[in-house]
Order: C-alpha cells, then structure tokens, then sequence
C-alpha cells in the first residue's frame, strides 16, 4: 500500500473524523464507553501520539491504535482491506495509473451499478444467449425484464448478487476466458458473504428448488413455463456452485419440501467423489426440512445439457414427481473410487470424510416456539440449524435447572439437566449464535440480579444485623441469669437467633449466573478485565459460572438463591404436608 | 408467610419443650405430622412456646380416659 497515500487519507480524515462518521462521534474524546464491547464504565480513550497522530486505545483489552486500526476493527476487515477502504472513504485522488495497468483494484471504483449491467444485455445478446444456452426467446426476455440477468464488463454474462434487504451489490459474472465465474465487487471488499440468487419468498414457499447452476435453473423454469404462470408457494434458490450448499442454512421453512436438481458430474480424479453428489447431501443436511432428489437422466450431465438435447415439460414434470426423498448418512459412499495407492507414505494423516458432518437437526421434535427461534438465529446468523438448536437445548436446560424432576422409575428421578457441547470452525458464528440464544436467559438474569441488589440484599444485610445485636442481647441476659429454667429458655431462643443468621448469611451471597455470553457483563464480574481473565470458559456452557465447584451443584444453589428472593424470612413449614413430596416450583415465571 | 416477631414468643428448639414437658421425640413426630406448627431454619426445627402448648392440649383432650371406644 502506498505510504503517501496512507498519509494523505490521515490528514483527510483523522481519527475523530472518522469516527463521527462511522456513528461514534460522543466516543471521540479522550476518556469515553468503548464502542466496541458493552462498557459500563469510560474504557476508551482518543489521545494524541507521539507522532502527533490521533490513536486511540481500550483499557479494557479491545485494542489500540490508528484510524485505521479503529476501522479495521469496526469493519472487521484485514489491515490491507481496511487501508484501501479507509483511502476510498477519505476521498484521497487516486494516482495517476500506470500505462501498464489495466485492471484498477475494484475497491477503489464507484458503487456497482447493476442496471447498466441490465441495460447492457441488447436484443442481439439476448437472442444469442437464447440461442447459445437452448432457451426460448421469451424465457430471456422475462429474465431481463425482471433484472436478473446482464452484462458485465463487455461480453461477460452476469446475474446479480443481492443483500439481505434485497439490493444488488454486485455481480456475479462468467468469465469468457475459461468459464469459471467470478464476483465483482469482490465480496470481502464490501463486507459481503457469498449468498445464494433466490427467486421467490423462501419464507412462505411450501416448495423450494434447489439448483447448482443458474443455467439449469433457466432451463428448467423454461421448460417449465415458469415466466408464462409462475406457480404458487414456490420459490427458487441457486446455491451459485457445488460448495455453496450451507447457504441453505436456515432459509427453508421446516414444513417446506426442497427439490434438488443435482447433477450427474464426473468424479473427482484424486478423491471419487461426484461434486454434485456432495452437493445434493449438503443440501438436505442444511436445508432443515424434507428434501428430494430430482433426478437429471443419467446420459445429461446436468438439466440445461437435458433440456438441449430435447427435454420436454411432461418429462419434466414427470421427474419432479418421482423424485426421491434423500436421506443423509454417514456411512462410507461404496461407489466412490477407490483411494490412490501410495508405496510409502512419509507421515500417515487422518482420513478426512467427505460426507455431510451429521444429519439435519430434528427441529419438528421441538415446541414450535423454540423451532421458530432456531430457524430465525439459523437464518439470520447462516449457521446450520444444529448450532442455535443445540445452544437452545442448553438455555432451556438451564432455564429449568433442578426445577423440574421426573419420575424416571422406580426410585429414581431425573432433573432437565443436559450437559452440551458445541464446536465448530473458528468464525463460523458460534459466539454471536449463542448470544441471541441466550439473550432472553441471560435479560430475565440482569434482571433478576438486578432486584436483589437493590431489595433482596439489603433487606438481608439488615436483617443480619438485627439479628447480631439480638443475638449480643441474649447472650448477656443469658450470662447474667441464675434461674435455670430462664437460662435454658434464653439458650434456646439463642439458638434459634443464631440459625436464622447462619441461613441469612447464606442467602446473602452473591447469586451465581446460569448463562454468560462472551463480550456481555452483567454484574456477576467486578470488570471487563476481571472478565476477559476467564474468557472463554462460559461461552456455550450453560450452567458454569466460571468457578471451581460443580456445575450440577452451582445450578442448584443459584436455582436456590433466586427462588429465596420471593420468599426472604424462613421457610415455614407446613406440617400437615410434612411427608408428603411437594412439587417443585419452576425457578422463573 | 411468617409471623410477626413477638419477643415474647420467640421460636424455640423442639427439644426445649420435649425436655420441659416430658415429651419423647415420636410423639413430636406424630404431632408434626398430625400438623404441630413447626418452623425449619436450616436443620433445626422450632416451634414457637404459645402453638406447642395449644397443640398439646388438643392432644391430651382427645386421649382422655373414658375416650377410647
């Protein structure tokens, strides 16, 4: 990166005004709430360097820094990425080009106009893409009138690339040269992720086809008459390659019914697997709802080389209907070739299994309310439903705790205590799936603690301390006494003076948390700091409280501790019930 | 619900009146269960003086000799 021009964007844009720009202004001065963790108490600070430049640096552990530091860190971008964003935001004039280069960096061109990309598509390009993909006239014609399809950069054919509130933001593009398919703008520029074409509400659709290629799906809604009467409770989804297929995750409603037009590629040379096999499994085990195979006739490599060679709608037709419901196993796929034989390998590595990591997760077994949390984070986060799912199977675990028991058999009885584990790839949005999970457990705990420190504890503390002068009271009485029967009475109301201390003390103890998100403090720990120093040890595991005595038994004495704030002086004992099993109250209501 | 605090009728431990009026720790069970207000502070069981002496008459009425069928 050019050091002029990094220097340049300084001046033009310092730290403070950088930050006024990204939303942050109240933060640019020297002791403010970071912005990039729940602050409760001034951690940041906008100083100005030795070298005069304004940095910037979080006591609590965030980071510090340049403006580009702080950008790069608000974006969540590479140093490199945030350099050449931080030049373009700072409206720095670009270098006179050399005459060599041709191929500017995209990141520092205007915004991607898609509708010159639409505009560019003539009638002549039409009808020979028409012609060159096997498609009527009238199928192209409509995909252009709804702006699905253009041209980029000349003679390249594109489709557009959506975000999430459905404006285009790039294009994806075929590249004449060798085929292969590229974005412009590239994704990570724009702080983008690859995302599937869709067509149609996948909220509502009740049947949802699945392609690989957006060439099969224009040959088959061709065929299909797709752009003449387009058919209810249906929507399309182009995954835009075999290895995109997790992108289904959390888009299908569980009751909908996937059809997924696969493709009949050959196998790998070097692994035997069928790309569009992997795809196909990939598919069901995101998909999250039932999902059928469409078979494309076995000599057609995929559906448009099907419908080039004469496919008509009734066969069509009659595939979708016969197509075969696709079960996801984790047994060894027999066709596959057999692996290369290698005389002496040097170091012997684990076998990589190239099957789905497991089978879709059951979400029709859970309670509809907790399957529409499960399919929103799934959606929102693009995770595979099993992570927000086995993340609420903790929450409610938690959540229930040792309330609930039940009677297992004879003289036994389990409690709703699940002890879980999660784990997935780095980035891959554990930590923020597991925040939105437990953000209604870990809100009513704020809460929770928040009422007993300001009633509950108090009420305690004083009544500690009525108790000790109490206690002192007798304790003279007691000394002083010289009738027996006075004294033993004295002793026993001692006593029972000194119990009630011993279970207020008790009950005076901080309460434990049951669920703690990391970058979320709510209370339980003295600082960030203090917090950062156990850091990952709660996330996911619900239950912990990050110290060293048993999760089982921490639940139940916080579980414990919160139902005696309903009730603060002692038990009272109902006797006529004495022998009879009470029922346990749920911990929240 | 707990009762107002009377200084003069502060709980006392069970054994304290098993002990001043002679009764053994089964029919303190038995009462209990037949429902003798107590209270549990942690372990321990009390019981304040005035509802033990108001239990303890009902019982001794009800065992009177010439009662039993």
């Amino acid at each position: 990166m050019n050091q002029d021009l990094l220097a340049q964007a300084k001046q033009r844009l310092p730290l403070s005004a950088l930050m006024a720009q990204l939303g942050f202004g109240d933060c640019a001065k020297k002791s403010a709430r970071c912005p990039f963790h729940e602050d409760s108490s001034a951690s940041f600070s906008l100083y100005i360097g030795d070298d005069g430049e304004e940095r910037w640096k979080c006591f609590a552990g965030c980071g510090q820094g340049d403006a580009i530091d702080f950008f790069a860190k608000h974006r969540g971008l590479s140093n490199t990425d945030a350099c050449r964003e931080y030049i373009r935001l700072a409206d720095v004039p670009p270098p006179p080009a050399p005459p060599s280069s041709s191929n500017p960096s995209p990141s520092v061109q205007p915004p991607f106009d898609w509708q010159s990309c639409v505009a560019a598509l003539t009638p002549e390009h039409r009808a020979k893409l028409a012609e060159w993909r096997g498609y009527t006239p009238e199928f192209v014609e409509w995909l252009h009138a709804q702006n699905l399809i253009g041209l980029f950069s000349g003679e390249r054919i594109a489709f557009p690339v959506h975000d999430a509130q459905g404006k285009v933001i790039a294009c994806h593009y075929r590249r004449k040269e060798d085929g292969s398919w590229r974005y412009f703008q590239k994704l990570e520029d724009i702080g983008a992720r690859i995302s599937p074409l869709i067509i149609g509400d996948m909220v509502t659709a009740k049947t949802i086809f699945a392609f690989e290629s957006q060439w099969d799906y224009c040959a088959v809604a061709d065929k299909l008459g797709w752009h003449v009467t387009t058919p209810g409770d249906t929507a399309t989804i182009i995954t835009r390659g075999a290895e995109n297929s997790r992108l289904l995750a959390g888009l299908c409603a569980p009751d909908a019914v996937v059809c997924a037009f696969g493709q009949n590629d050959k196998p790998n040379p070097k692994t035997g697997i069928r790309a569009g096999a992997k795809w196909l499994a990939a598919v069901a085990a995101h998909c999250g709802c039932k999902c059928v195979q469409v078979v494309t006739p076995s000599p057609h490599k995929d559906a448009n080389d099907w419908t080039r060679a004469g496919a008509t709608r009734p066969e069509i037709e009659a595939t979708i209907a016969a197509a075969q419901s696709v079960t996801v196993s984790n047994e060894p796929d027999l066709h596959a070739a057999p692996p290369r034989k290698v005389s002496k390998p040097a170091i012997t590595l684990p076998e990589e299994s190239d099957e789905p990591e497991s089978a879709p997760f059951p979400l029709d077994a859970l309670p509809l309310a907790m399957a529409t949390i499960i399919a929103a984070v799934s959606r929102t986060e693009r995770v595979p439903l099993a992570l927000p799912a086995v993340g609420a199977l903790g929450v409610v675990s938690a959540a229930i705790g040792a309330g609930l028991e039940v009677t297992s058999g004879p003289n036994r009885v389990t409690r709703a205590n699940l002890y879980l584990l999660a784990s997935a790839e780095s980035g891959s949005g554990k930590s923020e799936t597991f925040r939105l999970i437990a953000a209604p457990l870990v809100d009513h705990q704020a809460r929770l603690l928040e009422t007993w420190r300001q009633k509950t504890s108090p009420q305690l503390q004083s009544e500690i301390r009525v108790l000790d002068k109490e206690i002192a009271t007798l304790e003279r009485k007691a000394a002083k006494s010289g009738d027996l029967m006075e004294r033993e009475r004295l002793r026993g109301e001692l006593e029972y003076k000194l119990a009630r201390k011993d279970e207020m003390t008790a009950r005076a103890a901080m309460p434990c948390i049951i669920a703690q998100v990391p970058g979320l403090h709510h209370g339980a720990r003295s600082s960030p700091r203090s917090y950062h120093s156990h850091g990952g040890r709660c996330q996911g595991a619900t239950g912990t409280d990050g110290s060293r005595r048993p999760a089982r038994r921490r639940e139940c004495d916080a579980q414990r501790r919160w139902q005696d704030h309903a009730h603060l002086p002692g038990r009272q004992e109902s006797s006529a019930g004495m022998n009879q099993k009470k029922p346990r109250e749920r911990k929240y209501k | 619900m707990t009762q107002a605090y009377d200084p003069k009728d502060c709980p006392m431990p069970l054994d304290f009146f098993l002990r001043r009026y002679g009764i053994s720790r089964t029919t303190a069970w038995r009462w209990r269960k037949n429902g003798l207000p107590t209270l549990q502070v942690g372990a321990k069981i009390f019981c304040r003086e005035s509802e033990f002496v108001r239990f303890m008459e009902t019982q001794t009425a009800k065992n009177q000799p010439g009662d039993a069928q």
